[in-house]
């Protein structure tokens, strides 16, 4: 996945999380025993933790992962708090702050994170094992050990071992006095402990054993990832053991000694300092929602007013209003095109709750189906995306339910028995597709012209006329297709009319296209935008109505065009097309003026999807951006009115919604 | 009124003879006449849709809305801008330039009148002085009974 889109996002969610560690911290400090501020600090880690790993930050998310461990602890009791603890967790966050800055730098976010990983497994470990460990001299330093092995590893590679998650233990095993063989015993303690670590030293040494020139005390230096009590036990197990110490070894007792040794810190350079202001500068910053619609609504009034400013200029026509009438209508887009991009939101949003669906869909119905997705990073405007969702949750359902078939039944059919299901998003100009495309047995298109028979949706001698898309069509009318019916049908259709009224009020269109056999492809197209939409201002009679730019193919003059009758249906001949013809006129029941003399019309041509049809209009004034604005709750689901916008002068005019119209 | 008595305050405004009460909670602004944008596939009594300081509003004529009979707008004429849940529309009326108190106790229920379909707009009679004031049901106005049945 490209991680790219949401780094911004990413950055800003971990800076929040980092300050809120950092504000709880500094009150776990004054107030260590309140579990509330242990739980959020936890929390906080583990959210990093995730975005970190899903962004692929490796070091992010093991500080963080350590951090949770270390906090569990503490959740547990298992570990106090205390100040050279919090000394190192709030090093460990200081830490993390500064990779975000480097991912924020453009930087990998891979700065070294060893030093403080390492401080944050000490603790983490030694208080797992302290808390199986009742007495207190469970440590030993690592100068004590010198005066019983008389010679002592090297820390460094104590130090690495333990990183690879070894403990250091050291073990003070005494046999009976009466042992016999005393070197057999200690062969059998090195032969139980080599099971289950690796032993580093031994006092007495090898050598020294084949003699059994020893007393009765065998000091060995031990690295193992088992507990305590393990080691204990099989030691213990073997006969003639009269006892049994084990200590960790601490080799941390002396920590500016180690400072030196350790993996060098990674702060900030002085000369960094100048670059990561001007970063900062850049940083991105959240927005409420409200305050962002806010801004969109000032900005349509201010679109509205652009556009009276442009129509009292041009009647002035004065020179110096001109230009700075054009010169506000540039700026004025570009804004528009930043505020509409803040209102974009990548359609994964929508996206990433269907695999679960899916996974979960094909469990129940016992089939095999391969689910992809693709384009999840494609945007679409908020009011869109928290509309989409049903529909699509209603396609993909379908595609399991009744496109998709049982594995044995694709078998059957030649096809492999695990079923593809594709969930594809993009851009297409200023729209956006998104498909939902199975490889089932597609739709038996003569089921659906006898369902829709018997329904009397179509007429017996308009069986032979119907194309595929229409057939198609049929599938989306409501009433085509009610739940007793799905099973003895070939089962398309359960709410697919729903599916299409909600497409349709915002402003998009769907479109099937089927094979038998081979599978269905439903295709969805949506505006990016729904606020703010070009449309050609069209007059017809005394009113003036908009049609969305999107939707048209083309202006052409009404003398140019030759005009047929077919069953009292006016058609004309477009683009090797036979296209319907109808009058805004008559559409809308526009009242007749006298005063008009209708020298010449022109013919709008409008498409949906591979469909198109002709809209006779008196004039067509010209294109303009509008701000689209709802009717209002009192008057819904206007037919053909997609809604309506206010002029410069500050009219109302309506904007048609085209795709109701082109049948 | 006496102490503690509860009263509302209501805009009064004129439809033909009668005098019309709608409580002031629920009106937001009235406006003169202005140009409306008619809107089609609509009752006769939706008058369309006009520009609000920027909001588009749809208007419907009381007068058609209560079948009562059609006259031409006068420089009296007003629109009332009313809310009543997430619904807002105008409404215009013949005349509206009155605000009074109606005391809570002086309402009383709409008389049965047979034969007529104004009944179920009107929530009550208060009588205030000497003028008698039909209170509306705004909710039944507003209904969209009939905008449903036509789409």
């Amino acid at each position: 996945m490209d991680t790219s889109q949401y780094i911004s996002l990413f950055i800003e969610e971990s800076n929040e999380h980092l300050q809120l560690m950092n504000d709880y911290l500094l009150k776990l400090e004054k107030d260590p025993s309140n579990e509330q501020i242990v739980t959020n600090i936890f929390r906080s880690a583990h959210t990093i933790k995730g975005m970190a790993a899903t962004m692929g930050f490796v070091e992010m998310s093991d500080v963080t992962h350590k951090l949770e461990n270390i906090f569990e602890l503490i959740r547990q009791k298992q570990i106090n708090i205390n100040s050279s603890l919090l000394d190192v967790v709030f090093q460990a966050v200081q830490q993390l702050e500064s990779v975000i800055e480097d991912i924020t730098n453009g930087g990998t976010g891979s700065k070294s994170v060893d030093r403080v990983i390492y401080e944050l497994e000490r603790i983490e470990k030694h208080a797992t094992i302290k808390s199986e460990i009742e007495d207190t001299n469970e440590f030993i330093s690592l100068p004590e050990l010198e005066t019983i092995f008389g010679k002592v590893q090297d820390p460094d590679n104590l130090r690495k071992a333990e990183k690879e998650n070894n403990i250091i233990y050291y073990l003070h095993v005494m046999l009976q006095r009466d042992t016999r063989l005393k070197s057999a015993r200690a062969y059998m303690v090195f032969h139980a402990l080599r099971d289950i670590g690796e032993l580093v030293e031994a006092n007495p040494s090898m050598d020294e054993l084949e003699f059994e020139t020893f007393g009765h005390t065998l000091d060995i230096l031990f690295l193992s990832k088992v507990k305590k009590q393990l080691i204990q036990q099989r030691i213990e197990n073997i006969s003639e053991i009269a006892d049994v110490q084990i200590k960790l070894v601490s080799i941390h007792s002396n920590q500016m000694e180690e400072k030196n040794e350790l993996p060098p810190d990674t702060s900030p350079t002085l000369e960094k300092e100048a670059v990561k202001r001007a970063i900062t500068n850049q940083k991105s910053i959240r927005v409420n929602v409200g305050k962002l619609d806010q801004l969109m609504n000032l900005f349509e009034q201010f679109v509205i007013d652009r556009g009276r400013l442009e129509k009292i200029a041009n009647d002035l026509q004065e020179r110096e209003l001109q230009d700075t009438v054009d010169r506000i209508s540039r700026v004025s887009s570009n804004m528009q095109d930043i505020i509409l991009n803040m209102r974009m939101v990548p359609i994964e949003h929508v996206f990433k709750r269907f695999p679960k669906m899916v996974r979960k869909l094909t469990r129940e119905l016992n089939k095999n189906i391969q689910f992809h997705m693709e384009g999840e990073e494609t945007e679409l405007d908020r009011n869109i995306i928290e509309q989409i969702g049903d529909p699509l949750v209603h396609l993909i359902r379908n595609s399991i339910d009744h496109g998709i078939e049982s594995p044995g039944d694709r078998v059957e059919r030649g096809k492999p028995p695990e079923g593809k299901l594709v969930l594809r998003a993009y851009q297409s100009g200023n729209q956006v597709i998104i498909e939902v495309e199975d490889d089932g047995h597609g739709i038996n298109k003569e089921k659906i012209v006898q369902q829709a028979l018997s329904k009397g949706l179509i007429h017996e001698e308009q069986r032979g006329h119907l194309s595929e898309d229409q057939i198609f069509e049929l599938v989306m009318t409501s009433g085509f297709s009610t739940a007793e019916e799905i099973s003895n049908i070939s089962g398309r259709g359960v709410g697919l009319d729903v599916v299409k009224n909600t497409i349709e009020s915002i402003g998009g269109s769907i479109s099937i296209h089927s094979k038998r056999i081979q599978g269905t492809r439903f295709t969805i197209r949506l505006p990016l935008t729904l606020s703010i939409v070009s449309v050609m201002l069209v007059q017809s009679e005394q009113e003036t109505y908009g049609i969305p730019i999107t939707s048209i193919v083309e202006t052409i003059m009404y003398k140019k065009v030759n005009i047929h009758n077919i069953q009292q249906q006016e058609m004309i001949f477009y683009r090797n097309k036979t296209i319907p013809l109808m009058h805004l006129a008559d559409l809308f029941q526009i009242p007749k003026s006298n005063q008009t003399v209708h020298d010449s019309s022109s013919i709008i041509i409008v498409r949906k999807g591979e469909r198109m049809a002709g809209i006779v209009v008196d004039s067509a004034i010209g294109q303009q951006e509008v701000v689209l604005k709802s009717l209002g709750k009192y008057l819904t689901n206007i037919h053909a009115i997609s809604g309506a916008t206010i002029l410069g002068d500050g009219q109302v005019a309506l904007v048609i919604d085209s795709n109701v119209l082109v049948k | 009124m006496g102490e503690g008595t509860k009263s509302e305050k209501v805009i009064v405004f004129q439809l033909g003879e009668e005098e019309y009460g709608v409580s002031i909670d629920y009106v937001g602004s009235i406006e003169r006449t202005q140009p409306i944008t008619r809107v089609p596939h609509t009752p006769s009594f939706v008058k369309g849709v006009m520009n609000l300081r920027s909001e588009i509003t749809p208007v419907i004529d009381l007068r058609e809305r209560f079948q009562l009979e059609q006259i031409a707008y006068t420089d009296q004429t007003r629109i009332i801008v009313v809310q009543v849940g997430e619904k807002q529309l105008g409404m215009i009326v013949d005349g509206a330039n009155d605000v009074v108190d109606v005391p809570v106790s002086s309402i009383e229920p709409a008389p049965e009148i047979v034969d007529t379909n104004e009944n179920y707009y009107i929530r009550g009679v208060a009588k205030v002085g000497e003028r008698l004031l039909l209170l509306l049901h705004l909710d039944e106005v507003l209904s969209t009974d009939e905008l449903q049945q036509l789409s």
